[in-house]
Order: C-alpha cells, then structure tokens, then sequence
C-alpha cells in the first residue's frame, strides 16, 4: 500500500476561509483543503487524517531565480485552454486561462489559489484541480497521471490509453460483471520495486459528472499491461494486438501522462525515470480492432486470451531516431 | 568505409567530433534507448544502433571512430554501417540533439 501523503490546497482572502476544514482522499493521498469543492463530496473524508495540523507553514513565490517557463494547450472544462508554467527550484507559479492563477510550493506539498476567475464549485476548477494542478504536485512524489481508461481483470489493472475519440472508454465500459472499471479518463499510476501500479479512488469527470470513489474500487492494483489504441480501423473481423518494443513503450507511456509538458526541468528527468521504469514493468501493446460496438464483445475476449497466453515484449525496431 | 558522395554530405565527416548536446538525457532500455530534450520537453527514441552511436558519441570518439565500431558490433559492410550511422546522426542534428565538440 502506497504510504498516503497529506497535500494541501489553499483559498484566496476572497474565499471562505477554514484551512484545513475540508479533508478528500483521492488516489490514496488526503488533500487538506481551505475551501470546499462540493464537487468531490463523494471523496470527502469526515476525519481529520491522523498527524495533520491546522498551521501549515507557508511560502511565497520569493524571488527564486526561474528555471523554465513551459506552456501548453489543454482541454478543460471543455474548452482548449492556455495553460502557462513558471518554475523556479521549489515552486511553480501556473496560469490556466479563464480559470485563475496558482502557486504549488513542492515543500509544503500546497496549492495557493491566488486569482480565480471561476467559483470553486465549478466543474471547470475542479478539472483544474484534477488535472494539470495535482498532477504537477503529485509528480513531485512519484506519482503520475496517466490519461488512460482502466479496468480490473484478475486481479490486476489493464489500462488502454489512446488518442480523444480512439474509444478506449467506450472498449473500457462492459458490464462491471465482466470488468470492473478502475478508472474512465484518468489514472494515478506510480512505479516501484514490485513494478507499475494503479492507485485508487481518483474522482473520474470525463463523461459521466463526478463519480463516486466507490464505485472505481479502494486498493491500489498492479498494472502489468498496457494496450494502446491505434485510431487506424482494420477491415473485417481482425483484431490486432502487437507488443510494442520497450523504447515505444517508454514512449507511449511519455505521451498519454497528463501534464508532461508543463513540468520543470528536474520534473521532466524524473518523468524520463518513470517511463523507462514503467515501460520495463509492463507490456505495452498496440491494439488495433474494427470499428463497431457489435465488435466489442468479440475484442474483449480475444484481449482476455491474449492475456491468459501473456504478451512477450517485443525487440527493437531498424535504425532511426523517431519523435515522440 | 564512404563513398565520394558521403564526403561530400554538409557536416558529417568521418573526423568530425559531436557529442550530445548538454539539454538532453539518455536512458537505455533492453538496449534500445530514449532521449529527452529537457528544454522543448521533448522525447525520442533510439534502437540499437542509435544507442551503439549515442555511446559512442558520449565517449567522445569521432564519427569514423563510432562508424568502425558499428562495423564490429553489428557485422555490418562499411558502406552499411556509414549509411546507417550518416543517416541517424543527420535526423539527430535536425532535431538539435548534438552540438559540436570544441576540443
């Protein structure tokens, strides 16, 4: 079991204050937070998690020579959004456009809202939240977003990642008799000695509004395979299931991590680190199939037998240097 | 080892000396690699032989050093392995992964 870390997130002077008040537990870690996200009742824990304090020690973004600024554009709340990071050794100080200002200060693992632009009740904070801000603060602990539909098959986390509109929610949701869902747009994955392994409970906003942690299971999994899903449909009645050589797979990997492009310098290397690890961990695939949900039930089961007959890794390409 | 065309190639010489430029990180994989550019946030992946001459270059060896190198370790002909090697090495200078030695 993943040791939980208490994170923190703090309101401006223009939001009711009460820090701490509010205590979520997604993916295994406690979010302390000075404003509620109602949101996220379903996540939302009655305790305060043992050894939390109300006063947190507190750092302003001080004059910290930056490192890096990135940008990038992300869909959120719908909308594809201009998202800026400045990064200095400790802090990063992240501007979503139409959605406010913050400061994430990697020492007190905290979240400062300086400048929001929308109510934090809002659907679009709170893809904020759930999206580029944790997923740079959790970084910091060696746990990444993977943007990914997930399932649990014997006892073990299969994940498809893919591009929007590839389906992989779509092949994810079969009759929870058949697999229960683990996760519909975003997984919390970390790696360490016993290899790659889905955290629980992270709040799923994609489709279907907030859903309750319950019904996305409460331990971490091992995730042992990865299947991407190639957008070219075949003709006729092939299902396709080709493992990916291991620098594919660091590089798939690399792609489907929500975030990657906004983190600092020494977040970057360690993203490096974690794609290596991940990609030695698990079997990643391409999975291509014909178009239709008749075929679904016909794809599953072949990735069922597939898994039962285990996926080798494959060996390296020819000669190249390819992009990723 | 290289034909009069290959001489001629702008920038790639069998005496010229790069090495990988100070932004970018390697890590090898079942022996193929990755590189990451840490200032565009960029990844990239390398087979065998892209690791054999990435090696090679952080060595510090010339570009025929890495080529005579290629020839032994893959069993390759000459003309092979300087194709091979004159080919990666321009797909990494494209995308400003090497800089020149100074000496």
């Amino acid at each position: 079991m993943n040791k939980a870390i208490v994170y923190q997130l703090r309101g401006p002077d223009s939001l009711p204050k009460g820090a701490g008040s509010f205590v979520y537990v997604l993916a295994g870690q406690t979010l302390l937070s000075s404003i509620s996200l109602p949101i996220l009742e379903g996540f939302r824990h009655l305790d305060r998690p043992p050894g939390s304090s109300n006063s947190q020690p507190h750092t302003r973004l001080s004059g910290e020579p930056i490192d890096r600024a990135s940008s990038t554009r992300g869909l959120i709340g719908g909308v594809h959004r201009n998202v800026a990071a400045t990064h200095s050794a400790s802090e990063t100080a992240l501007e979503i456009e139409g959605i406010g200002t913050f400061r994430l200060d990697f020492r007190t693992r905290a979240i400062e809202v300086l400048r929001p632009t929308v109510a934090s009740e809002s659907i679009d904070f709170a893809e904020s939240l759930l999206g580029p801000l944790l997923a740079l603060l959790f970084q910091r602990d060696h746990i990444y977003f993977l943007h990914a539909s997930a399932v649990e098959i014997a006892g073990r986390a299969v994940l498809f990642v893919g591009e929007s509109g590839t389906g992989k929610s779509t092949l994810a949701d079969a009759p929870a008799t058949v697999w229960p869902r683990v996760a519909d747009d975003v997984v919390p994955v970390t790696v360490g000695p016993t290899g790659l392994k889905t955290l629980p409970n992270f709040p799923q906003l994609k489709l279907r509004g907030v859903l309750r942690a319950a019904e996305f299971g409460d331990s971490p999994l091992p995730a042992r395979e990865v299947f991407a899903i190639d957008a070219t449909a075949l003709d006729g009645d092939t299902i396709a299931i080709e493992p990916q050589s291991a620098s594919r797979a660091a590089l798939t990997i690399a792609t489907h991590t929500v975030a990657s492009r906004l983190f600092s310098p020494s977040g970057l290397e360690a993203h490096l680190d974690f794609c290596a690890r991940a990609a030695l961990a698990a079997n990643v695939s391409d999975l291509r199939y014909p178009r239709g949900l008749d075929r679904l039930p016909a794809i599953r089961a072949e990735i069922i037998e597939r898994l039962r007959e285990g996926i080798s890794p494959a060996r390296g390409e020819r000669s190249e240097v390819v992009r990723g | 080892m290289n034909g009069p065309d290959e001489q001629m190639t702008p920038g790639i010489s069998p005496a010229e000396r790069l090495r990988p430029a100070p932004q970018v990180r390697f890590r090898e994989l079942r022996g193929e690699g990755i590189l990451l550019d840490l200032e565009r946030g960029l990844y990239f992946r390398l087979n065998e032989t892209g690791v054999a001459i990435w090696s090679g270059l952080e060595a510090g060896l010339s570009l025929g050093e890495i080529d005579l190198r290629l020839q032994s370790e893959f069993e390759v002909d000459p003309d092979q392995a300087w194709r091979e090697l004159k080919a990666i090495v321009r797909a990494m200078k494209a995308e400003r992964l090497l800089v020149v030695d100074p000496g």
